[in-house]
């Protein structure tokens, strides 16, 4: 029967995609676990539980609590100068018209269209002259190139779906251009600023490429330590900071989630008139 | 805010008198002129073209004081370009735009007294309706006591009393309107824009809104600037309307002017239908226009720009042709055509007979249900109207 | 005064802003000198140590061309780059064997609970650093692994196969690297397409098969082709995985760079940057030429 195949069909495929799904989950799942195991080698199945890794990551490796600290500054500071600068540049490409308005987009999307090997060693050969090798600051400024195509687009889509109707409203009301951006397009593109923030965030955190080449080991973020251990040893105590990592981004997330659902979630309240249960 | 009248200059010996423009030849109308200083709101030869597309044409306007004046027209026609160039939302290519007598060509939104109502209300969805309705005053620098008066006093304008902490998204769509309405008329602007504010409504919603917006503007002294294509609203509610075509203002008066003395046939077919037929003038005097076409002789009102010889085409509306039998024609009627009944049709409040006469033309009479015999297809007929009730076009 | 002023562009911008090219230069211009003075030297630096000499422990400014010799007359190199190409053809095949059936279960599921759920599972990976995705495949792949202890139990092996630190540890790392990029493209395709049309082509009489023959793939092929670009792209740049799962034998040109950096050796390495620039390119732009009459077929008038 036409419908009975049809059915099995279907079922395959969404077993496929199961699949594929543990596939995407594997690694993750299984460096939570190692992190645990009382192996030292990867032993599967592993033979008993610890938090031995944990503690020896938090007392005996400074290098990952200092790499968390710098990895911290160098993501709020990449985040701070990628949005501002990468919200203003999105609403001079989408609200004007000019010449070079093109050429200007393809230009800010230039870091992340060519290889962050490239980029990496490209800003290395300049950082040394400058003295921006090996600091924070420099790495700062690297990772917020990265952020800005990426807060630029998200924050370009999020003002052409606006429009300009709610500005001219503003401005028609008696607002000049300035209290506009402040008092209604900015409070409308919010969501698009957190996520954004999020982005320019998570994508400086993880950054491996670029910081390889542009790090000191006073300065190394959190994956350079880890990329720098993985490459002489490895043992669970790789397996507890990755896991810390995993969770530290998950938390991240969730805040994000959590700051755009106010929103819906005061227009529930009212909706219902009360607080629910 | 009314600001010092000015340049004089220009003001006073401009000609203070409405001039349109005509598409399709013809003079120019000269109405009993209003002094400028005194109109809202004028247009001095305004034109905008962007890039290469000519929205405005030269387009000439005076509105006067708390006057309800509409722009009718098909989509397209610069009714809504001109609304923004009032407001200063675009920028006049050519001309010069007036508010209470002072140019305002360069003059930013937030600094011109007017308030436009967009057409999808642009309502602020993160503000809840008091701020929406307060935005306005507090760009202005009121302080809180005097906010919190204007903003009740307002919803009560609007029948919204008790709405003010409500969100936006809880509103309906009349609700919606409303708020716009009075976060528009908070800031006593003097002049109110109005870019189709009711076409997203249902019809009864709609009907039911121009008759609040009627009310409304009678409690309050604005001028209102209406835009819509829609031919009955802007009957209903305007004192007077310019009909727009194509960047061009077609013709300006009143709703009875502008529907019972059509200047061209756009005109006469836009607002309402009209059965329009050919014919050459033979007479023009100063009781009647004597048209001769494919079925005779035709009498029309007297119009001033006709003149023997010319080919025009004559309007009259389908209420005003009366459908008889032969032989029970009212012989005071002044224009008589023998036809042939092709088509009744039961529209509820009248009933539409289509009927086509000896040379072919085709006409339209719409006649109320009433007890008399009653025409079949096929039945010979006569089409009688009076001559007051027929038109020349110009155009 | 400006009365002319609107004439160029077709849609009216904003009038009533005064010295509206100082608000645009205040607006775009911070994000674009930022980008121009970090990356302009950079890049020309770039170029101009390519060129330079080299004299076994450090750079010297002279102009030689040495580096480009070395480069194009090495058989290593080329041997490398072969390499190269090959992990990304083999990576891009697979994620596209795998993505696809991926994309399409993804794109016929109805609830958005479930929707919701598969776009977590497929690319919350991607909130990781490449550095843990390496390591845990590294767990994985290990000889007391769990795959290798998977086929042992089951039998299929006796002893533990060399799963990582090789070719194979690289394209399982790779393809876990960028599969989500391969199938956000082609739901993006899928869902666009108009679902009449599958029930345009049963109507006609055809089976599910050739509903997806006919139309379903041609339809869906500038979205697999740009999937396909974009995962080769990827693979080619990537430099993490690579490094840590292929334990120094499997040696792409990122991998040369930095380590060429790290020895000194940085003429040697920005022709390497440049070579990897100039092949990346060079592949996306002779596939659009290739394949420029199948996209405009698929995605031409009906």
């Amino acid at each position: 029967m036409a419908t009975g195949i049809r059915d099995r069909l279907t079922l395959l495929l969404y077993l496929f995609l199961g699949l594929v799904g543990l596939y995407m989950l594997a690694p993750l799942v299984l460096i939570i676990v190692d992190s645990f195991s009382t192996s030292t080698f990867g032993q599967f199945p592993p033979p008993g539980f610890t938090w031995r890794w944990y503690v020896r990551m938090v007392y005996e490796v400074p290098e990952f609590r200092k790499g968390l600290t710098n990895s911290i500054i160098i993501a709020a500071g990449a985040t701070a100068l990628a949005v501002p600068l990468g919200t203003l540049a999105s609403y001079g490409l989408v609200r004007y018209h000019f010449r070079l308005r093109e050429g200007v987009r393809a230009f800010l999307l230039l870091p992340i269209t060519m290889p962050s090997i490239v980029f990496g060693a490209a800003l290395f050969l300049f950082y040394i002259r400058v003295g921006l090798y090996g600091t924070r600051l420099g790495m700062v400024l690297a990772h917020a190139l990265l952020g800005l195509p990426f807060v630029a687009t998200i924050v370009t889509a999020n003002l052409h779906t606006l429009g300009r109707e709610y500005e001219e409203a503003a401005m028609d009301l008696g607002a000049n251009p300035l209290r506009t951006f402040f008092k209604v397009t900015l409070p409308s593109i919010r969501t698009g600023l957190i996520v954004s923030a999020l982005f320019a965030f998570i994508i400086s955190f993880d950054q491996v490429d670029v910081s390889i080449f542009l790090t000191r080991p006073r300065v190394n973020p959190l994956p350079i330590e880890m990329f720098i251990y993985a490459e002489n040893y490895q043992d669970p105590t790789l397996s507890a900071i990755s896991t810390l990592m995993i969770a530290f981004t998950v938390v991240l997330v969730f805040a994000a989630v959590a700051l755009l659902r106010t929103q819906e979630y005061r227009r529930l309240i009212d909706r219902q008139g009360q607080l629910p249960a | 805010m009314a600001g010092a009248v000015g340049p004089a200059s220009e003001s006073q010996h401009a000609v203070s008198e409405i001039v349109v423009k005509e598409s399709e030849g013809g003079p120019a109308m000269v109405r009993p002129p209003v002094a400028s200083p005194d109109a809202a709101v004028e247009l001095r030869e305004v034109s905008k073209a962007f890039g290469k597309i000519h929205a405005v044409k030269g387009v000439s306007l005076q509105i006067g004081q708390n006057e309800f004046f509409s722009l009718l027209g098909p989509s397209g026609c610069g009714k809504t370009t001109i609304l923004r160039m009032i407001g200063g939302f675009e920028q006049p290519t050519k001309g010069l735009v007036y508010l209470n007598g002072r140019v305002v060509n360069h003059v930013p939104p937030y600094r011109r007294d007017t308030n436009l109502i967009f057409q999808h209300l642009a309502l602020f969805s993160h503000l809840d309706v008091f701020d929406n309705i307060a935005f306005g005053l507090r760009m202005k620098g009121l302080d809180g006591r005097a906010v919190r008066q204007k903003v009740l006093a307002a919803l009560e304008l609007v029948d919204l009393a008790g709405f003010e902490s409500r969100r936006i998204t809880q509103l309906s769509g009349g609700q919606k309107q409303r708020v716009a309405i009075a976060r528009a008329l908070v800031n006593e602007p003097s002049v109110l824009l109005l870019d189709e504010p009711l076409g997203a409504l249902d019809l009864r919603l709609r009907m039911q809104m121009q008759e609040e917006l009627k009310e409304i503007r009678h409690r309050v002294g604005t001028t209102f600037i209406y835009v819509t294509h829609d031919q009955t609203e802007a009957l209903t509610m305007s004192d007077r309307i310019a009909v727009m075509r194509d960047g061009l203002v077609v013709q300006v008066g009143t709703g009875r002017e502008v529907y019972g003395a059509p200047r061209t046939r756009f005109v006469a077919t836009f607002l309402g239908d009209s059965n329009l037929l050919e014919a050459r003038v033979t007479a023009a005097g100063s009781g009647a226009v004597i048209v001769e076409g494919a079925d005779g002789q035709i009498q029309a009102t007297p119009h001033t720009d006709v003149r023997p010889g010319g080919d025009f085409f004559v309007s009259v509306r389908p209420e005003h042709v009366q459908v008889w039998h032969p032989d029970e024609v009212d012989p005071g009627i002044e224009n008589r055509l023998e036809v042939r009944v092709r088509e009744v049709t039961f529209k509820g409040a009248f009933t539409e007979y289509r009927l086509v006469t000896r040379s072919g033309q085709a006409l339209i009479a719409h006649l109320p249900a009433g007890p008399r015999r009653a025409l079949v297809p096929g039945d010979a007929a006569v089409a009688a109207w009076r001559r007051d009730d027929c038109v020349v076009l110009t155009g | 005064m400006s009365l002319q002023a609107a004439t160029a562009p077709a849609v009216s911008r904003p009038p009533w802003i005064w010295g509206r090219g100082l608000v645009l230069l205040g607006l775009v211009g911070p994000a674009v000198a930022f980008s121009l003075v970090i990356l302009i030297p950079s890049l020309a630096l770039l170029l101009v140590n390519s060129a330079y000499h080299f004299d076994r422990i450090r750079v010297v400014p002279i102009v030689t061309f040495e580096a480009y010799r070395t480069f194009f007359t090495d058989i290593f190199f080329a041997r490398i780059i072969l390499t190269q190409v090959r992990l990304a053809v083999v990576t891009t095949l697979i994620c596209l064997l795998l993505g696809y059936p991926a994309a399409y279960a993804i794109a016929k599921i109805r609830r958005p609970a479930w929707v919701m759920a598969a776009y977590i599972l497929v690319f919350s990976p991607l909130l990781t650093s490449s550095v843990v995705r390496a390591y845990g495949w590294l767990i994985i792949l290990a000889r007391g692994g769990i795959v290798n202890w998977g086929l042992q139990t089951v039998g299929l092996v006796e002893s533990p196969v060399r799963l990582v630190f090789n070719f194979t540890g690289v394209v399982i790392g790779l393809v876990h690297f960028l599969l989500p990029f391969t199938i956000f493209p082609i739901i993006s395709v899928l869902l666009r397409l108009d679902p009449a049309l599958k029930e345009a082509a049963a109507d006609l009489g055809a089976t599910r098969l050739r509903t997806f023959r006919h139309v379903t793939w041609p339809l869906s092929f500038p979205g697999v082709y740009a999937a396909a670009q974009l995962t080769f792209v990827l693979s080619m740049n990537a430099f993490v995985t690579p490094q840590l799962l292929g334990g120094g034998r499997v040696l792409v040109l990122p991998v040369l760079i930095y380590n060429n950096i790290s020895d000194l050796q940085w003429p040697l390495a920005a022709v390497q940057a440049l070579a990897l620039i100039a092949l990346v390119w060079t592949t996306v732009f002779s596939s659009n030429l290739i394949f420029r009459r199948a996209l405009a077929v698929s995605s031409g008038a009906p």
